[in-house]
């Protein structure tokens, strides 16, 4: 992880996804959770070296899957993420920071949220 | 001739693996076999190859994006009759109207909802279906359940345009039940009509690789694909035979003929057409009804007569 990267903003408080009692969907659920570090990764490298293209294209992703993994909040604030973006000029990233920090706190709350978390 | 029964294929075009998966999970269970592609190009190899009945699109494709990929599939005669259902997590109303528009059949918009997607995905399979049964049914002969005068026309050609392409050899033959009129006056229509059913049933006990149509009337086409046509008057030789020897109820005594006038490829002199073919298959039917009738003739080969000229 580089210096740039954001920490949870504040003691995380998990979010659980809406299926998490359906066995049919039990193992991709755990291999979403399993996989949001490396989202965030990506996704703050892409805000922070400015790659656009990279960005829209993973949080479009997101907002595409997350409903469907049963983490509404995740498409929601994904939705409103990608707005700022499409809406901000040429300084989208200082336009969109505040945008940025709600959405890396949604996954990590997400990420707390998993079974082997050792949240209660 | 049996419908097609097989498990109907979907293919998910999406460059998400988090799509897949989900599709995945939501899908199984359901009478379907699911496929996936992550890109567009893979996507449009995949479905010239696995021919599925439904696609399940994404709009935000890189490279080549889902409208673009709409055009090429309905631009293909090989894919025009997928059904496409975009899946797409846009929520722009021309973005729907305009793939509507383009020819796709239904919209899912991403996160979707697994019942939705499965009732969506189930409503396409079941008017697919219904499609191809109607037009397989079609292509039938109503008496014989052979394949009919319009699809020996189509297949035909694209056997021809086939064994051009791959260098082939394609055989041809027509088969022409004799004195049917006589038949028909002597033991009444319905007697010609069970003539016909059985000769029909004889002609496709034949290979299962071989295409067998009523040509119209009492006449029937039969197209041998990769034969020569030394194998082809093998084959028609044998159904002579089994026409010849066919039991009639009610007429112990009575015996059905039919001729036979076979060419391959190799026989045109000319352009490799359906035409060409047909007149060639049907000169030698002529041969051998003035032959006689109930025997198989075949057409020269011109290859052989020029270098016999050599």
């Amino acid at each position: 992880m580089n210096s740039n990267q954001l920490k949870p903003t504040k003691k995380t408080n998990p979010i659980f996804s809406d299926f998490s009692d359906d066995d049919s969907m039990g193992k991709i659920i755990q291999i979403f959770l399993n996989e949001i570090p490396k989202r965030i990764e990506l996704i703050e490298t892409s805000f922070h070296s400015g790659n656009k293209e990279q960005l829209c294209k993973i949080i479009h992703q997101l907002k595409g899957a997350g409903g469907g993994y049963g983490f509404k909040l995740i498409t929601s604030n994904a939705m409103a993420f990608e707005k700022k973006i499409k809406q901000a000029a040429d300084n989208w990233q200082q336009a969109t920071t505040k945008a940025l920090e709600e959405f890396v706190d949604i996954l990590h709350r997400a990420y707390a949220g998993r079974a082997d978390s050792g949240d209660t | 001739m049996a419908e097609n029964k097989s498990i109907p294929k979907v293919l998910a075009i999406d460059d998400s693996e988090l799509i897949h998966r989900l599709l995945e999970a939501r899908l199984q269970g359901e009478n379907l076999e699911l496929h996936s592609a992550t890109s567009s190009e893979e996507g449009l190899k995949k479905a010239k190859l696995l021919q599925p009945e439904v696609v399940l699109l994404d709009i935000g494709l890189e490279g080549m994006n889902g409208f673009e990929l709409l055009t090429k599939l309905k631009e293909d005669n090989e894919t025009q009759n997928i059904a496409v259902i975009f899946i797409s997590a846009t929520v722009e109303p021309m973005d729907r109207v305009r793939g509507l528009d383009m020819g796709a059949i239904d919209f899912i918009t991403k996160p979707f909802d697994a019942l939705e997607l499965k009732a969506r995905v189930r409503s396409a399979l079941r008017t697919q279906y219904l499609v191809k049964m109607l037009e397989q049914r079609a292509q039938l002969d109503g008496l014989t359940g052979l394949w009919n005068r319009r699809y020996f026309d189509q297949r035909l050609e694209q056997e021809i345009s086939e064994a051009k392409r791959h260098k082939r050899v394609l055989t041809l033959a027509l088969c022409d039940v004799d004195r049917f009129k006589r038949l028909n006056d002597q033991f009444g229509h319905p007697f010609g009509d069970m003539v016909l059913e059985k000769v029909a049933q004889i002609l496709s006990g034949g290979r299962t690789s071989d295409i067998v149509c009523r040509y119209g009337g009492e006449e029937f086409g039969l197209i041998f694909s990769s034969t020569n046509i030394e194998r082809g008057r093998e084959v028609t030789e044998r159904l002579r035979v089994a026409i010849e020897e066919a039991a009639w109820p009610g007429n112990p005594d009575l015996v059905v003929t039919a001729s036979f006038g076979v060419c391959d490829t190799e026989c045109l002199d000319g352009d490799l057409t359906p035409e060409a073919m047909l007149k060639a298959a049907d000169t030698a039917l002529y041969k051998a009804k003035q032959n006689g009738r109930n025997c198989v003739k075949a057409a020269a080969r011109v290859l052989k007569k020029k270098q016999d000229t050599i």
